[in-house]
């Protein structure tokens, strides 16, 4: 079976002026139909970058100097503007992390969600319209008529989530990267969210690449999960071997420093320092690796 | 999505949300509309009319007033009040016809520049910091000369001067709109870029873009009557705000009432534009921004 997302060796720097500071350090992951693959990293490890560079939305400073993305077996790593929107949407969409500012604020949820409907799958406004309420059920939202009405502000957090998730699953895309989803939701909300995206990912069959630093959203939903540090992907295993036996040292140590409801007096287990350096050590003989072929090759 | 929160307040409703400044703002511009449409009807006498027996006759509350002129009479003894009303035409006129414009270049070049950056971005810009430069008195009376005295070149020399105010307005504000996290969605559902502009940011300065535009009606009938004062507008005999306070120049000592009754049509016009602006900003924001 061919990986539905094959990104192999990513090398992507961020360029301003003259510098240029290396994100992602040969990123190598795949992700077969109907998967859940996590990924999990300290903050700045470059996991939204991922996200961004499949979906081809990198900021302008932000480019890929190695390595290629495959979609579906075709590269998809410089497509065109025009190449790009034809997957945007219909074989790949998003599931953004706020939701309290990715709608707009000016039209009906309705009318939003409809205009991805007409604009992709070619309703007309009486069948986007129905298509609408039955998305709305789909993603547990009651009185959907109602609701259709409204405007962004006058819906919870929760439940404009829930909406940006029924435009996301809106035209069966094979591919979603869900980037944080929860991480601006409260607790209790959070797990609703992610059962509700586990439960379409189950009836649709859809890919999710998961970005979060929460290892225990991993263990909830994901089947394989990648560890990735600085740019760099550690560790990518499945989620069961993951937390049973993690091989890295620095996934170990993730692994003791989440905080366990089970234990609640145990102390709190930083990432230990040594480890830190040793793996920045790492990364800088890297880098310095990385140049020293580039002159090589010069 | 025509079904933006504009629409969704009903006349009534929105009269209802309104504040003091925006109900009083828009009762003088519908005031105007209705004097300016129904001018043949609301004027006693004949703009034009000259009746030289009569000239000089003051306003109805000074003893030797004639009640048939009830704001008294020019040197020629022309009706005030019918020429005051019929001069609300031509400053109505220009103030939707130049502002609308002005509007429409003004934004069209910001939103470009604020959505594209770049090199778009710095030449817009750059020609916004050579327009700014210019004294804009000096440059409409030139261009009026240039093109010729009419109402088309005071429309036409409002538009150049002004397009910048809006642009720079929409500008920044486009620019704030792309940072916003629904631009970003809008393109991860495989939006095209004039969808997004058009169809996503638009939409949201639209408030803004109705407040500017009642401010700048304000300034068009300003520069209309300086245009007028100057004799580069309609035709001299024609009734205009701004030629009743330059023929009344002359007798000031003798009949200043020809002077001070378009001073006043013009300062409450422009003082109910800019109401209606202001508390149309307001009424609009908070739903937006809450
Ligand atoms: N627009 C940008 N311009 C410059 N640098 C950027 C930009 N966006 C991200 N970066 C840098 O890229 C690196 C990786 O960022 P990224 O957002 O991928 O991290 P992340 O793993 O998603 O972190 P987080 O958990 O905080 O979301 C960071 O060092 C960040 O500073
Ligand atoms: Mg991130």
């Amino acid at each position: 079976m061919t990986a539905l997302l094959n990104i192999h060796n990513l090398h992507l720097e961020i360029q301003q002026g003259t510098t240029s500071l290396p994100i992602l350090r040969g990123v190598s992951l795949s992700l077969q139909p109907g998967e859940v693959l996590g990924l999990v990293g300290e903050s700045s490890a470059g996991k939204t970058m991922i996200g961004k560079a499949t979906l081809g939305i990198l900021p302008s400073q932000g480019v890929i100097t190695d390595g290629e993305i495959l979609f579906d077996g075709a590269d998809i790593t410089h497509i065109s503007v025009k190449a790009r929107r034809r997957l945007l949407g219909t074989d790949m969409a998003m599931i953004p992390q706020d939701p309290m500012t990715s709608l707009n604020p000016v039209f009906r949820i309705g009318s939003q969600i409809a205009d991805v409907l007409r604009l992709h799958l070619g309703l007309k406004s009486k069948e986007a319209d129905q298509r609408v309420l039955e998305l709305l059920d789909n993603v547990h939202i009651n009185r959907p008529e109602r609701v259709v009405k409204l405007y962004p502000h006058e819906l919870s957090g929760g439940m404009r989530q829930r909406i940006l998730i029924a435009i996301a699953f809106a035209c069966r895309p094979r591919l979603i990267i869900a980037d944080e989803p929860t991480t601006a939701l409260d607790v209790t909300i959070q797990r609703q969210v992610l059962r509700l995206i586990k439960e379409l990912q189950v009836a649709s069959g859809t890919a999710i690449l998961f970005v979060t630093h929460d290892l225990g959203v991993v263990a909830k939903i994901c089947n394989r999960v990648g560890v990735i540090h600085a740019g760099r992907i550690l560790e990518l295993s499945s989620a069961r071997d993951l937390f049973e036996a993690p091989t890295h040292p620095y996934t170990q140590a993730l692994m003791a420093a989440t905080p366990r409801y089970d234990r609640p007096n145990s102390a709190l287990n930083p990432v230990p320092e040594a480890l830190v350096s040793a793996l920045w050590d790492d990364v800088r003989s890297y880098d310095r690796g990385e140049r020293s072929v580039d002159t090589g090759n010069a | 999505m025509t079904d933006s929160i504009l629409v969704r307040h009903s006349p009534l409703g929105f009269v209802l949300a309104a504040s003091p400044r925006t109900i009083v703002g828009l009762s003088v511009f519908l005031l105007i509309v209705f004097t300016a449409i129904a001018s043949p009807w609301l004027a006693p006498h004949d703009p034009l009319e000259q009746d030289l027996l009569n000239s000089f006759l003051p306003p109805f509350w000074v003893s030797g007033a004639d009640p048939a002129f009830l704001l008294g009479t020019d040197n020629l003894g022309r009706d005030v009040l019918s020429r005051l009303i019929y001069g609300t035409r031509v400053a109505l006129t220009v103030a939707l016809v130049a502002a609308t414009l002005t509007g429409i270049l003004g934004t069209t070049v910001g939103l470009l520049a604020g959505f594209y950056g770049g090199w778009v971005d710095t030449l817009v810009s750059r020609m916004v910091d050579i327009w700014m430069a210019f004294p804009a008195v000096l440059l409409s009376i030139v261009l009026v000369a240039v093109i010729g005295a009419g109402l088309h070149a005071v429309i036409i020399a409002i538009i150049v001067i002004d397009w910048t105010r809006f642009c720079r307005v929409v500008r920044a504000e486009t620019m704030v709109q792309c940072q916003q996290d629904y631009v970003a969605s809008a393109v991860t559902i495989g939006l095209s870029r004039r969808r997004r502009l058009f169809k996503e940011i638009l939409p949201n300065i639209l408030p803004l873009l109705i407040s500017l535009l009642t401010l700048e009606m304000g300034i068009a009938v300003v520069v209309e009557a300086i245009l007028s004062y100057v004799g580069l507008s309609v035709a001299s005999d024609a009734a205009t705000w701004g030629g009743l306070i330059q023929e009344g120049r002359l007798y000031i000592n003798q009949a200043p009432w020809l002077m001070v009754f378009p001073i006043t049509c013009i300062v409450v016009a422009v003082l109910g534009f800019n109401a209606l602006g202001d508390g149309l900003r307001s009424t609009l924001d908070p739903v937006l921004r809450r």
